[in-house]
């Protein structure tokens, strides 16, 4: 169970995260919805660990395990997996380089030993096939030259791969056309599991067509101002955030 | 009026001197010492020496590399003696240069060593050890004595005085060589010693060759002067590998491009308390191309200083220029590239870049770049960058679980390795990879 308790977190000394509270048992799908500059990135950034963000106040533990006393490679080896909006590009580290870097990381942090590289190829081309995603742009640099759709499916693979039990989608949807945003939610749908938990962060509700949420919280100002069932997403979509925008200004 | 050169002639400081009681007292033992026009050859750059002076701050070519202070001392001149040591080549640089598979020249401590050699046999390849050409005193050491210094090279001057010996190589026209030519510099080591070689390479019209030097880690003092000279049509690729921690390596090289000529050099530095490698590249002839790569990774103390004078002397050529540096610790990477575009030097196409990977706060790059264009129609450009490793790239590995470490490493291997990208041979890119790796390694911030 992923539990966020009075969490505020800051960046550059502007508060941006005040007193943000979120349980998400495992098996369910959270969707964290809100208006620009709410605070959505910022939690994802807070939970993957990244150093410009300062935790000033509140816990935040994963499986009874205090997530804020690890460094990022520690949290993704006890589960945590960001899928980022912006995937970085690393020109001149192929993806598949890069791919099985992380999995034998992760290998390595829970005691096994590392991938064969047949079994890694076996693997990568079964989940890749999956995601519509070619093996010529896997032996290209990480990300680089990467359309926005592959960039994203590129994400959801690294996350077929690494099977990480707390997932955090930091808009998937953004910059995608509908074709592309069925394959990239097929492919979460695919994980979604009894024994993982999914964080997924979204300004549009379209993504939610796709993958259905057990619940939907509306973030503004930094914290949860609303929570209800996948009907409040709908509601959102009718009646915007305006009504967020001005609450606790 | 005229003012004879000598009434100029600075004063000699001790730096020179060392290098002037060292001539004096080798000059008798030199191969081709009884050839009287040997030694007015070695006498020449000795005067050519006197002049230039031991290079320090305040001379333009070497403002970065001051060897009155680098080079305090002079070892006693190496590769005099006829015994030859017992030596492992793959201890020396590691298995796989020591391995690949290629037509060799091995030198040992200052002379060629024939038993651990196979370039004798290399077919379209005609060679002979400068050593043996000297001592003969017949046709090509009437040859070698004519050849003129390059104007201002005092590398040239101090390997011409010194020289022990050296390769002269000569590629048939449209000689297709299927393995390179690798050239393997190592040193006994048993005490410091000062090694002088020169090397005359010619490469036939529309021949491929690919030449690899190896110049393995060492405490003494090497210095060395190359003339390749590139003929129509032909195509060189020449990977140059400088390593260890205390090898001190003093290179330049003079090289000449015919019409429709390639070059693509690869000029590498790992670690090295001091190296510097000089190249003049001149173009003879129209449309020929030259595509230079520099990559360093120095830490510690290290010291390299990758100096390119680009002489576009004829119309329609094209040069690139990229240098990638790496620098950790206390170390200190240089690159100057100068481009010149004769007046009738129309249509020409030089760019040259630096990029600059600063891993700790008392790393420094310095990058000159000096264009002097007297033509009108040409496009010349230089652009010089200087960071540190990106942390979102960082951060991106760590959240996928890739420890600290190793992701600096994939970056930094990322970072260099666009210069290795070129080399088609794969066991050479191969073991050129492995000598990041192996410097990686040693990374001390690996925990």
């Amino acid at each position: 169970m992923l539990e966020i308790k009075d969490l505020h977190a800051e960046i550059d000394g502007k508060e941006i995260l005040r007193g943000f509270n979120l349980t998400v048992p495992k098996g369910e799908v959270h969707a964290i919805m809100g208006p620009n500059g709410s605070g959505k990135s910022t939690l994802a950034y807070v939970l993957a660990g990244k150093e410009e963000y300062e935790v000033t106040r509140g816990s935040v533990t994963w499986d009874g395990k205090d997530l804020l006393a690890m460094s990022p490679a520690e949290r993704s080896h006890a589960g945590v997996f960001l899928a980022f909006q912006y995937p970085m590009e690393i020109p001149g580290v192929a993806s598949l380089t890069f791919l099985r870097a992380a999995m034998n990381a992760q290998r390595k942090a829970h005691g096994e030993g590392e991938i064969s590289i047949p079994d890694f190829m076996r693997r990568v081309r079964t989940e890749a096939e999956r995601l519509s995603i070619s093996m010529d742009m896997l032996k290209r640099p990480v990300n680089t030259g990467y359309s926005g759709g592959e960039k994203k499916r590129h994400e959801v693979l690294q996350m077929a791969l690494l099977q990480p039990t707390l997932c955090v989608l930091d808009e998937t949807d953004s910059g995608l056309d509908i074709d592309a945003i069925r394959i990239a939610a097929d492919g979460v749908n695919r994980l979604r599991s009894p024994d993982r938990a999914m964080v997924v962060i979204t300004h549009y509700q379209r993504l939610l067509n796709y993958i259905v949420p057990d619940v939907v919280h509306v973030m503004a100002h930094g914290r949860i101002l609303h929570s209800g069932g996948k009907e409040l997403a709908l509601e959102l979509e009718e009646t915007g955030y305006a009504a967020y925008r001005t609450e606790g200004a | 009026m005229t003012i004879h050169q000598t009434t100029i002639r600075p004063a000699v400081t001790p730096a020179e001197q060392r290098f002037l009681d060292l001539y004096a007292a080798v000059s008798g033992k030199l191969p081709g010492a009884s050839s009287a026009a040997v030694r007015a050859w070695r006498d020449s750059a000795v005067d050519a020496f006197t002049m230039l002076g031991v290079p320090h701050r305040r001379v333009e070519e070497w403002k970065y590399t001051d060897l009155r202070t680098l080079m305090q001392e002079v070892h006693p001149l190496g590769g005099l003696s006829p015994k030859a040591a017992d030596v492992s080549v793959e201890a020396a640089i590691g298995k796989s240069l020591a391995h690949l598979d290629a037509y060799r020249a091995v030198f040992v401590g200052g002379r060629f060593r024939p038993d651990l050699s196979t370039v004798q046999n290399a077919h379209g390849v005609t060679f002979e050890p400068l050593r043996q050409a000297l001592e003969d005193d017949g046709a090509s050491a009437q040859a070698i004595a004519k050849l003129t210094l390059r104007h201002r090279d005092v590398v040239a001057a101090l390997s011409t005085a010194f020289a022990t010996d050296g390769a002269i190589l000569a590629v048939s026209p449209k000689a297709r060589l299927e393995k390179p030519i690798h050239l393997i510099f190592i040193s006994t080591d048993e005490k410091p010693a000062l090694y002088a070689l020169q090397h005359a390479i010619s490469i036939g019209e529309e021949a491929e060759v690919s030449l690899v030097e190896t110049h393995g880690a060492h405490q003494s003092q090497a210095i060395s002067h190359t003339r390749l000279a590139i003929g129509a049509g032909a195509s060189v690729k020449h990977v140059r590998l400088v390593a260890g921690e205390a090898s001190k390596h003093l290179a330049s090289a003079a090289v000449t491009l015919a019409e429709r000529a390639h070059y693509e050099p690869l000029q590498m530095a790992v670690n090295g308390a001091l190296v510097r490698a000089e190249a003049a590249i001149r173009f003879e002839g129209p449309n020929a191309r030259c595509h230079y790569t520099g990559a360093m990774l120095l830490r510690g103390h290290s010291h390299a200083d990758f100096t390119l004078v680009v002489d576009h002397d004829a119309p329609g050529c094209e040069s690139r220029e990229l240098v990638k540096a790496v620098l950790d610790g206390k170390s200190r990477g240089i690159f100057q590239g100068k481009v010149i575009v004769q007046r009738g030097a129309q249509k020409t196409d030089g760019k040259q870049m630096a990029n600059a990977l600063l891993l700790s706060d008392d790393a420094e790059f310095d990058s000159k770049p000096e264009l002097e264009i007297f033509a009108d129609d040409v496009v010349c450009g230089h652009g010089s960058t200087a960071g540190q490793l990106d942390q979102d790239m960082m951060f991106y590995l760590l959240a996928r679980g890739i420890p600290e470490a190793d992701a600096r490493s994939l970056l930094i291997a990322a970072f260099v390795g666009e210069a290795l990208d070129k080399i088609d041979n794969e066991a050479l890119q191969e073991a050129l990879n492995e000598e990041i790796a192996a410097w990686l390694a040693k990374d001390p911030k690996h925990a």
